[in-house]
């Protein structure tokens, strides 16, 4: 911007600092879960790049945005917010996108989300075979969109996801799925000793990523192994 | 004038909008009537009416809009000429495709010939037996009916001779459409208007109401209706390309027409991206008020994807529409097209088939998309327009084309017949309407 | 002559002494500048020479802190660990940290915007100086350069930024001096209007100021980076308001156009005829290494190739730079605590090709299985590879890849740098990064190859002064004359604008465009590699373009630009370990002297990944000038 902005700046934030703190601490706080319309479970996530929900606090004026990460079970608490309303929405899921909405959070406020996953993985098994951990499982998707990608990901913690993995084993199939094929991805743990020491368990998870904008993946619940 | 709003309009139209911030309340600026009334609801005998929902139709959009020299529009080429280069003549014409005239029994010589000398005649929607043939087709192919553009900036006080041709159209499509048992519907266009211009629609519509007496259920059968009333489409609502008229004022015109006894269901055109308020759309979320008042949502896809972009595009922009609109309890209807094509409109050889055809395949793309997403109803755009080239009825073949100058003409490909894609719109209208046997891949005729 | 950092302080000063009482008291500082320094035409020098000062070359002084960070003013501490913008790529990594693109890194906004400002006002006055045409003409492109230059860097770090076409009057209301954000699109068409206001008011010429020539050079550079984030774009989309207003992102239709402009830009450079490569015919791959070498370490030797070169003439805060002292090896310190932080990659050294295998990047294979995926560590069953010496795996690779790095054992300054970490025991037993010695025969053997810090280079992690990727660094290095053991004492020039970049950025526009004249893109593109060693052509495809365009220009600060614009960044740093290769000795070999190697993930790091987001930097301050931020921010 311009410098005489800048020197304003400062000088706000001069005399901001100037100020003793004397407002309340947060006292309030949103919880809620993702929930698939359909099947009633909650919708799997990732903890890291996964969903977010945006946060928009009433009666500011400067438009920034707060953000929420969602778990990867589907669930998102966040305990510091100050009692106000509040413009919530979910932004960059890996569900058919949902409205905005406007919650007054007063105390502990919970706020549900209905969605529908843009894809669910069925029929879901992940099992050691010898040196390797082959994940089989079919795809149901919601959308017409091409797949992009399918993953079968491990981890030493159980929030296991594509962002967070000791090693992935993945395939571009850049294709609509086929409802009746039956997908299949392994992990050699010998070719991966480095990282997936033998006789340690590890988390295991597969996932497929759907080709729109800066979706995210679906995933099934992850498997100790 | 014309819905001619392309994505490569859009960066710069988006500059416009995110300069001038606009602020807008919606329709409730109206103060409501005080002590609120209880009013009747309007109950419509529908005895006799052949399409009480829009629902498992697939209807396509009807422009009517032109004239052939020597007809009595007096109307010149009207919408086959193009000012930007001096009319209509060989290098020279607003359209890209050229009418498959064997059909029509009223032709009118053009000043265009075809290879071997011989004149390539056209013809005119102001002659009754044109606009029948068309409906004829419709039954033919099943195409279950058309939405009539009235574009508002055409029949105001101050263009009689618009206002003329637009009402023998109607007339022509009205008489057709009830011989034929197509499904019929206005749609005004708000395209160029003025936000007076839009109050003005309301007068327009009641002289239409009476003049043809529209909503008579013995005498217009097919007049469509939707959720009990006769359906209305107001279509342009919410782009941010500058327009002169507010969502504020549409939101006024249609609270006008429904009226508190709720006398019409409404059907909304609006941008692609009018659910998430970005891109094409302006952001006023006085569109979603206005949306929830209406009773069907249609979104106008024409320019935003091809048939590479069509399952990224769409895809999620679908399955989200469908999800608001079933949340707030509204009708939803995607628009499928089957090319698009202005290089003549535009005086830009890269702008012939810019969005290519492809035998059908981009067409059906859209339509099973839209049906695996979980439409129930689409509108085609367009049954008879030929300036951009989305053109559904018979169009002649690449090579059956009139010779054109320096420029020319874009045609059915060769390996299609003239009627290729009535007979896959036709199709369409066959899955929808609940026939099984089709899926994502295109029928084979 | 060499332009200088002359400065002057005005301005600075009264941007930081401003303070909460004095804040209204400030006049708008335009109507004091102009009389005072634009004045005498010495005045207007001196303004230039400022204003060149601030351009935002991205050069020795140049690291995730920002421009200058050499000890000038209004910089912060020059010892930032010597974290350079190459170790937030694949091309290197830090020998302590296990840093990557952070939010604040590479910011460029206030500081951009007092250059834009300072330019506008010389814009201004420009008409009312007595001075001959031809000078006018050359400030009224000079200034078009460096507001080019300034928009340039601004674009490709926030997207589409506020145009500030005119100086801007302050009337009293911080209001009015608010100015949204133009989209994307926009800001890069500025970019090219300012460029070809340039071209057409800069005279041709060489020397240290713009010309016309360094004014293409930074249109063919902007034009293939718009190019680029068009085309690109769809393989990172993004979503938010930016997007939604199109602030941010390009449609991948506006790809024909800037790569068009690029293809014009690199074509008035080549035709020319002012510039050719340095050294184009050597007699022999060490040659090649040498003349490579050469032309980095002292530029002005190299004056046809070099198109615009930014001077570090005079030791000292603001003027020399720290490349010698934070990245020559260990052995070579001389007292500076600091050295061998720049660690090339084995992912950097695989990508470079065998004389033998021409056209393909040939990975160092280490095993008799050839597999060069297999990070594991070393392992009994495997069957490695011996060598004679711990370069000889390293023979027939590139000349560039000699003159950039230095390999284990090879000379520098006289001496062999010594990068080994650790032997095979005659009985088998590896002993790997942990110091350690054995006495054979009488012979003692040291893991790092020799017994003491001062004497090796590799892989101790004593001081995070040697290299734990195996190879230390050479491009840019002093070789001439001992380190200086202080700060800002190195005196290397760099090359802003290169003519083989030219020639990289002329067969990228060409091939991803599908346009212009394929054959003398690829005759650039083969001029390139001939000079380095090369005697076989390679046809022009996108990925020999990318290898080359990697390794010519490696550490030259572009690889960060080039994953940034062709939207690689992302997937090329997905959980990505950085890799190294171990050299060690084999004792079971003995007498004879034989050396192994493993490939290995960097010792003591961790994955990188890129986050989506991190191709716009933040917009600071938002709150009061009241912008959209770019998403996720």
């Amino acid at each position: 911007m311009n410098k005489i902005i800048s020197i304003l700046f400062i000088g706000l934030l001069a005399f901001t600092s100037c100020k003793k703190d004397n407002y309340d601490a947060p006292n309030a706080g949103l919880s809620g879960r993702f929930v698939d319309a359909e099947t009633g479970e909650l919708v799997q996530q990732d903890i890291i790049r996964g969903t977010q929900i945006e946060i928009f606090e009433h009666g500011y004026g400067t438009g920034q945005l707060q953000y929420l990460i969602v778990k990867n079970d589907g669930t998102y608490e966040n305990s510091l917010l100050f009692a106000n309303t509040y413009t919530i929405k979910p932004v960059r899921g890996n569900f058919i996108a949902v409205e905005p909405q406007d919650i007054n959070i007063q105390g502990k406020t919970t706020l549900d989300f209905t969605v529908t996953p843009y894809i669910r993985l069925k029929d879901v098994s992940i099992n050691k075979n010898g040196n390797k951990v082959v994940a089989s499982f079919k795809l149901e998707q919601k959308v017409i969109n091409n797949i992009k990608k399918i993953g079968l990901y491990a981890h030493s913690d159980s929030r296991v996801g594509e962002p967070m993995r000791l090693v992935a084993a993945e395939q571009e199939l850049n294709a609509v799925s086929d409802p009746n094929h039956t997908y299949t991805l392994e992990i050699d743990l010998d070719a991966n000793s480095s990282v997936l020491k033998a006789g340690t368990s590890y988390y295991f998870r597969a996932g497929a990523l759907i080709d729109i904008g800066d979706a995210k993946l679906n995933y099934a619940p992850a498997v100790k192994l | 004038m014309k819905k001619l709003t392309t994505v490569l309009l859009m960066p710069l139209l988006l500059a416009i909008t995110c300069c001038s911030k606009k602020t807008q309340s919606g329709g409730d600026n109206n103060p409501p009537p005080n002590p609120p009334q209880e009013v009747e609801e309007a109950v419509y005998d529908e005895t006799g009416c052949l399409y009480t929902s829009y629902r498992n139709l697939v209807m396509a959009g009807y422009q009517g809009w032109f004239a052939a020299e020597g007809d009595e529009s007096n109307r010149g080429w009207y919408h086959f000429q193009n000012g930007s280069c001096g009319g209509f003549k060989p290098g020279c014409s607003a359209v890209d495709f050229w009418p498959d005239m064997t059909e029509y029994t009223k032709k009118y010589p053009s000043p265009f010939s075809f290879a071997n000398g011989s004149n390539a005649p056209l013809y005119s929607p102001y002659d009754e037996e044109s606009v029948d043939l068309h409906f004829k087709w419709m039954k033919d192919y099943g195409i279950d009916g058309v939405f009539m553009q009235r574009f508002v900036v055409e029949i105001k006080e101050s263009n009689p001779s618009g206002k003329r041709h637009f009402n023998k159209v109607l007339e022509n499509a009205l008489k057709a459409a009830e011989k034929y048992q197509r499904a019929i519907c206005v749609m005004y266009d708000l395209s160029g208007c003025s936000a007076a211009d839009v109050a003005y629609l309301e007068k327009d519509w009641n002289e239409l109401q009476s003049l043809f007496s529209l909503f008579d259920n013995k005498k217009h059968p097919t007049y469509i209706r939707h959720n009990g009333k006769p359906l209305l489409s107001i279509w342009g609502v919410g782009f941010n390309d500058n327009r002169q008229y507010s969502i504020a004022d549409a939101d006024a015109l249609i609270s006008k027409l429904k009226g508190p006894e709720k006398k019409i269901s409404v059907m909304l055109g609006v941008p692609y991206y009018w659910r998430t308020l970005s891109k094409d759309t302006e952001s006023s979320s006085a569109l979603h008020t206005l949306a929830k008042k209406c009773d069907i949502i249609m979104p106008w896809a024409v320019g935003r994807y091809n048939n590479d972009s069509y399952n990224n595009v769409a895809g999620g922009e679908l399955a989200g529409d469908i999800q608001w609109c079933q949340a707030n309890k509204l009708d939803y209807v995607p628009l499928v097209f089957p090319g698009f094509s202005w290089g003549n409109l535009k005086n830009d050889v890269n702008a012939y088939n810019s969005i290519p055809r492809l035998k059908g395949d981009f067409l059906w793309k859209q339509v099973a998309g839209a049906k695996i997403s979980g439409a129930k109803s689409l509108y085609v755009a367009m049954f008879d327009e030929i300036d951009e080239g989305t053109g559904i009825y018979k169009c002649a073949k690449e090579d059956a084309l009139p010779l054109h100058g320096d420029k020319k003409f874009v045609g059915i490909e060769n390996e299609l017949a003239s009627d290729y894609y009535l007979w896959l719109t036709g199709q369409a209208g066959k899955w929808f309407r609940g026939e099984s046997g089709f899926s994502a891949t295109k029928p084979a005729r | 002559m060499k332009w200088k950092k002359a400065r002057i302080y005005i301005f600075s000063v009264a941007l930081f002494t401003a303070s909460c009482a004095k804040v209204l008291d400030l006049e708008p500082t335009d109507r004091i500048t102009a009389d005072v320094i634009f004045g005498d035409p010495q005045g207007v020098k001196l303004y230039m020479a400022d204003l060149y000062s601030q351009l935002p070359i991205e050069d020795f002084a140049y690291f995730r802190q920002g421009f200058n960070w050499n000890g000038s003013p209004g910089t912060g501490d020059v010892n930032n660990g010597g974290f350079a913008p190459a170790m937030s790529t694949d091309e290197a990594v830090h020998s302590e940290f296990g840093d990557f693109v952070g939010n604040d890194d590479f910011q460029w906004w206030d500081k951009g915007y007092k250059l834009i400002r300072d330019v506008n006002l010389l814009i201004d006055v420009i008409p009312t100086l007595n001075i001959k045409d031809d000078e006018r003409a050359a400030l009224t492109g000079e200034s078009a350069f460096i507001k080019a230059y300034a928009y340039f860097a601004l674009a490709k770090r926030y997207g589409g930024v506020p145009l500030i076409k005119e100086s801007q009057k302050y009337d009293g209301t911080a209001e009015s001096l608010k100015v949204p954000r133009s989209t994307e699109k926009q800001t890069w068409d500025y970019v090219m209007e300012l460029c070809d206001a340039a071209i057409a008011n800069l005279a041709p010429g060489k020397g240290r100021r713009a010309s016309k020539w360094t004014a293409y050079a930074l249109k063919s550079r902007a034009a293939l980076h718009a190019a680029s984030l068009a085309k690109f774009g769809p393989r990172a989309p993004m979503s938010g308001d930016a997007v939604s207003q199109n602030l941010i992102g390009l449609n991948t239709s506006d790809a024909a156009g800037y790569y068009s402009a690029c293809i014009a830009a690199c074509e008035a450079i080549i035709n020319s005829g002012e510039f050719r490569l340095f050294r184009p015919s050597p007699a022999n791959a060490n040659e090649a290494a040498e003349n490579y070498r050469l032309l980095f370490q002292d530029p002005n030797g190299a004056t046809d190739e070099a198109i615009f070169i930014k001077g570090f003439t005079i030791p000292g805060n603001g003027t020399g730079q720290n490349y010698d002292i934070w990245y020559q090896p260990a052995q070579v310190a001389n007292g500076w605590p600091h050295p061998g932080r720049m660690n090339p990659t084995l992912d950097l050294v695989d990508l470079y090709e065998s004389y033998d295998n021409p056209g393909q990047s040939a990975p160092i294979v280490t095993t008799t299985d050839g597999n060069v995926n297999d990070y594991n560590g070393y392992s009994t069953a495997k069957t490695y590879l011996r060598f004679d010496t711990p370069n000889d795996i390293f023979k027939n690779k590139d000349a560039r890849l000699w003159g950039t790095a230095i390999l284990p054992q090879t000379n520098w300054k006289g001496i062999p740098i010594i990068i080994q970490a650790g032997y095979v025991k005659p009985d088998g037993q590896a002993v790997i990064r942990v110091k350690d010695e054995i006495t054979i025969n009488g012979t003692t053997y040291y893991t790092y190859g020799a017994p003491s810090t001062t004497m090796y280079s590799g892989f101790d992690t004593y001081g995070g002064n040697n290299t734990r990727t195996g190879f230390s660094f050479k491009k840019f290095m002093n070789q001439n004359a001992p380190v200086v053991p202080g700060w800002n004492q190195g005196t290397t020039d760099f090359i802003e604008f290169r003519y083989a970049e030219i020639l990289l950025n002329y067969a990228e526009a060409v091939v991803e465009s599908g346009t212009g004249n394929a054959a003398a893109a690829a005759a650039g593109l083969n001029d390139i590699r001939k000079r380095a060693g090369h005697t076989s052509t390679v046809a022009l495809t996108s990925d020999n373009v990318q290898r080359e365009r990697r390794v010519e220009l490696a550490f030259e600060n572009k690889r960060f630009w080039d994953l940034i614009r062709r939207r690689e960044f992302h997937t090329q740093f997905n959980n990505r370990f950085m890799h190294s290769i171990l050299p060690l000795q084999d004792l079971r070999a003995l007498p004879d002297k034989k050396y192994i190697f493993v490939r290995v993930n960097v010792p003591n790091t961790n994955p990188k990944t890129f986050e989506t987001r991190a191709y716009y930097r933040y917009i600071p301050g938002i709150g009061s000038n009241g912008l959209v931020q770019n998403p996720q921010y």
